[in-house]
């Protein structure tokens, strides 16, 4: 069993989710001067959140720290900010995962198994302190494990036995860690919720902050039309075969197209590159393109595949220096231009 | 061309008025999209769904198609276009097909043809037809024993794959023969069916051994490997990677190590020491690394042991969770064979299990390689009429090869 310290350290286990639900505190109630310590703790998980990307681990009132949590997660809706959101739910994780790591292994599986339903258990097979201690089923290993970028997380590299990976109590934390941060995000996700009045200071104080914290040149907004220098090489490969006449997969098709459509490039632009094409069907294409792009079926915008589905489909082609720090050809072409741009808002400052 | 079509149409026809009802459909059949090849014109009919076997039978029976899918997905509504489906979740598939193995038979029975300027070469084609530069090469494949063979291979170690190292049970793996090329493995357990496309990615990944890093495998770059520490009869990619490596000492001749980029006197030392060293590398005593076999050797002869013994899929294939796969009992218009869920692999021989026509016919055979149907070997022929079984006359006549004599 969790005791009430225990829910404070992990407030996303049922125990604790159960225990704010039992009282029953509406959003109205919030306002009264008696919560104000939940909402002090709540707006603090927050700043602590967007200024170290992690909440502090002590707290004085393990209530408090409980009804805190979803207090501050109901904060991060209102928001609205896809970028707090992402940041409080790694903070988080990042606090639980460091409680998680100083647990015993019998408490690792409680909460792996009871709050994510985890396939988890002792490994029988060593006793030795540098091996692994844990099994983990590998559906559950593997959906946390495919976001850590660093190859010893890859499954080809785990001792995979019997539908079960043996981990680490550290590593068993880390991937924790991850399924915490996307429970979090799930969890905010599909709420919307208006800005209410007795929240408005504390909602200025860390729209403020967050604005420090991002500083004034997001770089998100791309150049208008594509960059051609910035193309990852992947990417500049199938272009370059379409170009040339070279018949490319489908999948490939699918990426650069996606990738194009993504920096900006306009259907007629992408018409005229795949003319050149040796099969092709101009009523064809044109659908594909639009569909792509968002504007037929079913109106979802495509992004292109992530380096990991490239590489599985053999379509990672002479990865250079910047293919080792990104996990998608999208961030490498961001990468790439931002001195670029950079120096054109240096400029107009100026 | 169009006499041949006819032909095969109204062999499927009788085909599928005495057979059609062995034709089982899939579990839960109204949750799944159903397409059709069509003879005419190549035409494809999809999202069709069918509430009872019997309806897809007499559809089958009325239409007579080329070729009969159906979704590895389960849907909401299945006749729905693709974005209105409501998917639900998808059994796990897997495609292994020749077309993905190299094997040096493809020059003898494998041609292709340019589009274009009509140029013609052996094996598979090539990317850019070597005369003309054009792109549209039309590729004739041929159904060999030997390249069949090397696919059977590949799914026996897909299968201890899913087994040993997923733990998937037997019964819960079907193995389908695709009438073709290829075999299939569907995988219809819940913990499969739930699988997302970027899980099933990395259960491709391992399969194919893609991004194995030895140095994340304990011990297998030491100089000096602790006596017994690690052995063949491991689990997982290491014991995996142990009998590769077990393998290529005792196999590999110096030429082919040389193929791989080891020096000529390397290669020579690995050869003439070669029952010292694999006795050595099953032995307990510890395994060391031969003299003269520095880091870049040894990482070569890891990485062929990995290529050696993964399991070559089609990658799109399992990552698709929408993708439409043969339906068992059916014919494969590319041969007249039909699509046959496999007892066991170990035993099964297609030109035995997934022939269906019986009796003989007369055939005019422009040109064909040696094959066997059942145990009858036939051919190689050349531009001749001759008698052959009927399933050999449909599958000449399938693959272009040979014209039917009309009655």
């Amino acid at each position: 069993m969790l005791s009430k310290t225990d829910q404070a350290k992990y407030p996303i286990v049922p125990e604790a989710v159960e225990f704010v639900r039992e009282r029953g505190l509406t959003v109205d109630e919030l306002a009264d001067q008696s919560y104000a310590a939940i909402l002090d703790r709540a707006e603090t998980r927050l700043r602590q959140a967007i200024e170290n990307g992690l909440v502090s681990s002590e707290w004085q009132d393990d209530s408090v720290e409980i009804l805190s949590f979803p207090a501050a997660m109901y904060i991060a809706t209102v928001l609205q900010d896809d970028w707090v959101r992402r940041r409080f739910a790694l903070a988080e994780s990042r606090r639980a995962s460091r409680f998680l790591a100083n647990e015993t292994l019998d408490r690792i599986v409680e909460v792996a198994s009871k709050t994510f339903e985890w396939k988890v258990d002792l490994s029988e097979t060593d006793t030795d302190k540098r091996m692994p201690s844990l099994r983990i089923g590998f559906k559950n290993y593997v959906k946390n494990a495919m976001r850590i970028r660093e190859p010893k997380w890859k499954l080809t590299n785990r001792q995979l036995n019997n539908g079960f990976v043996e981990v680490s109590k550290d590593e068993a934390a880390r991937l924790l860690e991850e399924e915490i941060q996307n429970r979090i995000l799930s969890r905010m996700r599909d709420r919307a919720a208006d800005e209410p009045d007795f929240l408005k200071e504390r909602i200025e104080r860390l729209r403020k902050l967050v604005k420090e914290r991002k500083g004034t040149g997001t770089f998100e907004d791309l150049p208008k039309s594509v960059v051609f220098a910035a193309i990852p090489p992947c990417i500049r490969y199938l272009y370059d075969s379409v170009q040339s006449g070279k018949h490319i997969p489908h999948v490939g098709r699918f990426a650069l197209t996606c990738f194009l459509v993504n920096v900006g490039a306009s259907e007629e632009e992408l018409l005229r590159l795949f003319k050149t094409a040796a099969d092709f069907d101009e009523r064809k294409t044109r659908y594909q393109v639009e569909h792509i792009a968002g504007a037929k079926g079913g109106r979802t915008k495509y992004t292109p595949p992530k380096c990991a589905t490239l590489k599985t489909h053999g379509l990672c082609v002479s990865p250079d220096k910047l293919c080792s720090q990104i996990s998608h050809p999208l961030s490498y072409y961001r990468r790439k231009i931002r001195p670029a741009l950079q120096k054109d808002q240096r400029h107009a400052r100026s | 061309m169009r006499e041949a079509e006819e032909y095969l149409r109204r062999k499927f026809e009788e085909y599928y008025r005495d057979n059609v009802g062995r034709i089982r459909p899939p579990p839960e059949m109204e949750k799944r999209e159903f397409g059709f090849l069509l003879f005419e014109e190549g035409v494809m009919v999809r999202h069709k769904a069918f509430r009872t076997a019997t309806d897809l039978q007499s559809f089958i029976k009325t239409t007579v198609p080329a070729h009969i899918y159906n979704s590895t997905a389960y849907y909401l509504e299945p006749d729905q276009e693709m974005d209105k489906k409501g998917w639900q979740s998808a059994d796990l598939a897997f495609d292994v097909d020749a077309d993905h193995i190299p094997t040096t038979c493809k020059n003898v029975h494998d041609r292709w043809t340019c589009k274009n300027c009509r140029a013609q070469g052996k094996g598979s084609a090539p990317e850019k037809c070597p005369k003309c530069q054009g792109e549209r090469i039309e590729e004739d494949v041929w159904l060999c024993e030997i390249c069949l063979e090397r696919a059977r291979e590949e799914v026996i170690k897909l299968l201890d794959f899913l087994t040993e190292d997923f733990g998937f049970s037997q019964e819960d793996m079907r193995v389908c023969f695709s009438g073709h090329r290829g075999y299939h493995v569907h995988l219809r357990a819940k913990e499969a069916r739930t699988l997302g496309s970027d899980e099933r990615k990395e259960i491709v990944d391992y399969i194919m051994g893609l991004g194995f890093d030895p140095s994340l495998h304990a011990d297998l770059l030491d100089k000096r490997i602790g006596p017994g520490a690690h052995s063949i009869e491991d689990r997982g990619w290491r014991g995996r990677v142990h009998r590769g490596i077990y393998e290529i000492l005792t196999e590999t001749s110096e030429d082919e190590m040389a193929q791989w980029g080891i020096t000529r006197k390397i290669a020579k030392a690995l050869v003439s020491r070669r029952d010292e060293l694999a006795s050595m590398w099953i032995g307990k005593q510890g395994k060391i690394p031969p003299d003269g076999v520095g880091p870049v050797t040894w990482r070569t002869i890891i990485q062929k042991a990995v290529e050696r013994e993964s399991a070559r899929v089609d990658t799109v294939v399992t990552t698709d969770i929408h993708r439409l796969i043969r339906l068992p009992e059916t014919l494969n218009a590319k041969t007249g064979f039909k699509a046959v869920e496999i007892n066991s692999i170990d035993s099964f021989d297609p030109f035995r299990d997934a022939v269906v026509f019986e009796g003989e016919e007369e055939v005019y055979v422009r040109d064909a390689p040696q094959f066997r149907i059942v145990d009858q070997n036939l051919g190689p022929y050349e531009d001749e009429v001759v008698t052959v079984p009927s399933t050999a006359a449909v599958l000449l006549v399938a693959k272009g090869k040979a014209l039917p004599r009309r009655d």
